[in-house]
């Protein structure tokens, strides 16, 4: 027993230890968290007040943060299709060919070559995004870069900020489009410009989440050519689908106020006269389960459907040749 | 997901709420431990608070798993060696697990046979957390049972064992006659405190920092091989082999770290594997309890190697390859399994055949064919793993092909930080139980101030090395 005594000692010594190390960046993360919704691009450490104690080990703390990061590295580039046979003069003529185009309906918007992103949660990481990005990269002079993390979204950027990796991303890559897709993490409380949670059962969700989607379609839309957001399937799932049903409601009005934004009706591709289908057939014909047992990640096969409708979208606007 | 998943990922083991969750349950058990018909309550209690928290109807399925198996028990125990108990028993259990895993693939076989109409509503399946590794302790119970290696167990006791919360999500596959054993007789520990530490702690820097990293890197080239070089490929295949390693035996001595400090023996299940000199012996390294389980219940009730080597090279075959398809229904775990199967009946076949036994007894095989060797082994194994963690059978294709000719020639994943992380494990695999012996040491050599000190700053330097957002755990998936 004596042992056992010595063994919890020191977990619960450890524990405090390592929680009090931490605090002031807890601490840093909340009283940031209320403006991060509005102003996330903007938004530095020196912005927030320095006025007290707190402050001092706030900026303390930021220090060792970036000593940390320095030893781990900058965020690694998980996927990007290389252009291998670009050159310098190639690029000349295609910043050139982009002076050129012409952003008239009905006619090719873009014309290679081509940079493409695509972000997002979970979705852009499996079935749906890898198979994007196995189509578009079947195409010459198209660039793709992928990144998806999972558990994020627009909803809690405190646990993983898209508005500040977006912006790093556009800087990195400079792409001509954004594909995106958020949204299954973000069905839970949220917290306005105030830091005033709302539920999710809150009308009022609407309203914040509406202002972070239109947050970003601002920011971003300025940013790239084009962005093709993708709204979410059609789920059974009583805890999902009514979230998606009012989240695509969201991007769909968003979308609509800015020329460069298109909504990708995702819900209506993947049902049948409106109903929800479990299986579906791709452009080949193969019949197939569309969704994962969680009925929010599509299969492989549902995932290929996804992307052969994007496809089908892109194919408008981009003069594949 | 949601908040559902979120729940989910932050009771893994390195995360704070599982810290506080073990600290409130240790507590108590410290003093529970020497109240042996306590304890075994008290250990279900916590078995079922834990995987309650994974959603109340997988836990509804444990619950009546465990209750119908325990019935079949008692059936056993009532007509003792009676195969038909058996088979009913083995029979419901690979259906129940047959069901969940591979729901999907049998769906759409039958879809794509027109016997299902792609207008049938098919509801989908929650695969129950764990479910592999609880149905496997269910069949080995069931066999021991029948083979009269155990005797009827307490109820109390037989449902601790089958939901013991530090094994449920991925293993490691403890063996009932041990584990009834230590909760009869609880004792302080099997580990003292350094041993312990370097568990914990060692298996939390595998996974959280080790594993973590290397996750961030081989997602692109594992979804398309087609957009990366061929070193960008070379590198991305060991990298996976190395956080593969990192990630489950990380997991799996955190398991056995847990275990030990509330009185259970913890089984060995990572042994420096790519140290293996063919694939007999890796699976003698490699998920140890997994594979033992493999040999005990399916390799030998095929008749082992008593039925002549022909007959005992087809077992190993047949062992291997269903092994493989526990691990996935699609083609490319077939393929995985099929490389598994022919190498381990060869690694046979090189141990035993005479000529080759005198060639190696003669001297020949000497340090540096047992290193190339092991090197080999390690290189088979890793262009393996690409079939284990590929999308499909074209995508792996796709990938080893690309390793030695690809269309794309800027190299991307050249990070001396990656390079660096892999070699490290594969050090780890090499000199690990070195490591662990120092440290273990150093630790136990402490006074009790300084080892909170060493301990916390451990503890905070892997938790700052770790991530921001965890990827989760590759045997959750199993």
């Amino acid at each position: 027993m004596e042992h056992d005594n010595k063994i919890l000692l020191v977990i619960i010594s450890a524990l405090v230890i390592v929680f009090v190390a931490n605090f002031p960046a807890s601490i840093k993360e909340i009283r940031e968290l209320a403006s991060k919704a509005e102003e996330r691009i903007s938004l530095t450490q020196e912005n927030l007040e320095d006025n007290s104690f707190s402050s001092f080990i706030m900026k303390l703390k930021n220090l060792e943060d970036r000593i940390w990061n320095k030893i781990k590295g900058v965020e690694p580039i998980i996927s990007e299709k290389k252009i291998a046979k670009e050159t310098s003069n190639e690029k000349e003529v295609k910043e050139e060919k982009v002076e050129e185009e012409k952003e008239v309906k009905g006619e090719k918007i873009f014309s290679l070559p081509i940079k493409i992103v695509m972000l997002g949660d979970s979705m852009i990481m499996v079935g749906f995004g890898p198979n994007l990005e196995e189509q578009l990269i079947e195409k010459e002079q198209v660039s793709v870069f992928r990144e998806g993390k999972f558990s994020t979204g627009l909803n809690r950027i405190d646990y993983f900020d898209w508005y500040a990796r977006t912006d790093e991303l556009i800087q990195e890559h400079t792409p001509d489009i954004l594909i995106v897709m958020f949204g299954a993490n973000d069905g839970q409380g949220i917290l306005d410009e105030n830091g005033t949670a709302f539920k999710l059962s809150d009308p009022k969700w609407d309203e914040v989440y509406q202002r972070r989607v239109l947050n970003y379609m601002t920011t971003f839309s300025s940013k790239v050519k084009k962005i093709y957001w993708v709204g979410h399937p059609i789920s059974l799932s009583p805890d999902f689908g009514p979230k998606f049903a009012r989240m695509n409601k969201i991007y769909q009005s968003e979308s609509l106020k800015f020329q460069n934004i298109e909504y990708i009706d995702m819900w209506k591709r993947m049902s049948v006269d409106g109903k929800y289908a479990s299986a579906l057939p791709s452009k080949d014909g193969t019949v197939g389960l569309v969704k994962q047992s969680d009925d929010v990640h599509v299969t492989e096969h549902g995932g290929k459907i996804m992307a052969e409708y994007i496809m089908q979208i892109l194919s408008e606007d981009i003069d594949w040749k | 997901m949601e908040e559902k998943d979120i729940v989910l990922f932050s009771m893994v083991f390195p995360s704070t709420q599982f810290a506080l969750f073990f600290v409130l349950i240790f507590i108590p058990a410290i003093r529970l431990k020497y109240q042996p018909k306590a304890y075994v309550w008290y250990i279900l209690l916590i078995n079922i608070i834990f995987y309650s928290l994974f959603g109340l109807k997988f836990l509804l399925i444990l619950i009546i798993d465990i209750l119908v198996n325990y019935f079949i028990i008692l059936l056993q125990s009532k007509y003792q060696k009676n195969k038909a108990v058996l088979i009913v028993g083995l029979i419901l259990n690979i259906v129940l697990l047959g069901f969940f895993k591979y729901f999907v693939f049998t769906t759409n076989i039958l879809l794509q046979a027109e016997i299902l109409k792609a207008t049938t509503f098919i509801p989908t399946i929650l695969i129950p957390v764990g479910i592999s590794f609880y149905t496997f302790k269910v069949i080995a119970h069931l066999m021991d049972t029948y083979r009269g290696e155990l005797l009827k167990p307490k109820f109390s006791a037989y449902a601790s064992y089958i939901s013991f919360f530090p094994q449920i999500t991925s293993g490691p596959i403890a063996r009932a006659k041990e584990f009834y054993e230590d909760l009869e007789a609880p004792r302080n520990n099997y580990f003292n405190l350094g041993e312990t530490t370097t568990l914990v702690l060692g298996g939390l820097f595998k996974k959280l920092v080790l594993a973590s990293f290397i996750f961030n890197f081989i997602g692109g080239p594992f979804a398309n091989p087609l957009n990366y070089s061929s070193l960008d490929l070379i590198i991305a295949a060991f990298a996976y082999s190395t956080m593969l390693y990192a990630d489950f035996s990380g997991y799996s001595d955190m398991s056995n770290g847990i275990s030990n400090l509330l009185g259970f023996r913890a089984p060995l299940n990572f042994n420096s594997p790519y140290k293996a000199v063919g694939f007999k012996d890796f699976w003698n390294r490699w998920h140890i309890s997994l594979s033992s389980w493999f040999r005990d219940y399916l390799y030998i009730p095929l008749g082992g190697n008593r039925k002549g080597k022909l007959r005992k090279y087809i077992n190993i075959f047949i062992t291997m390859f269903v092994s493989g398809l526990w691990h996935g229904a699609g083609l490319n775990y077939i393929v995985w399994g099929t490389i598994h199967a022919v190498g381990s009946v060869l690694s046979h076949i090189f141990g035993e055949t005479e000529y080759l036994k005198n060639f190696r007894d003669k001297g020949i095989f000497n340090k540096f064919l047992k290193f190339a060797a092991q090197i080999l082994t390690f290189f088979i194994i890793t262009i393996a793993w690409i079939y284990f963690n590929s999308r499909n059978l074209s995508t792996a294709n796709q990938f080893v092909l690309g390793m030695f000719s690809s269309d794309i020639t800027q190299n991307t994943l050249i990070n001396w930080r990656l390079i660096g992380t892999v070699i490290f494990i594969f050090g780890l695999n090499y000199f690990g139980e070195y490591i662990k012996y120092f440290v273990t040491k150093i630790i136990n050599h402490l006074n009790l101030v300084f080892a909170v000190l060493i301990i916390s700053a451990l503890a905070y330097i892997i938790i700052r090395l770790g991530p921001d957002l965890m990827p989760p755990f590759v045997y959750f998936n199993f």
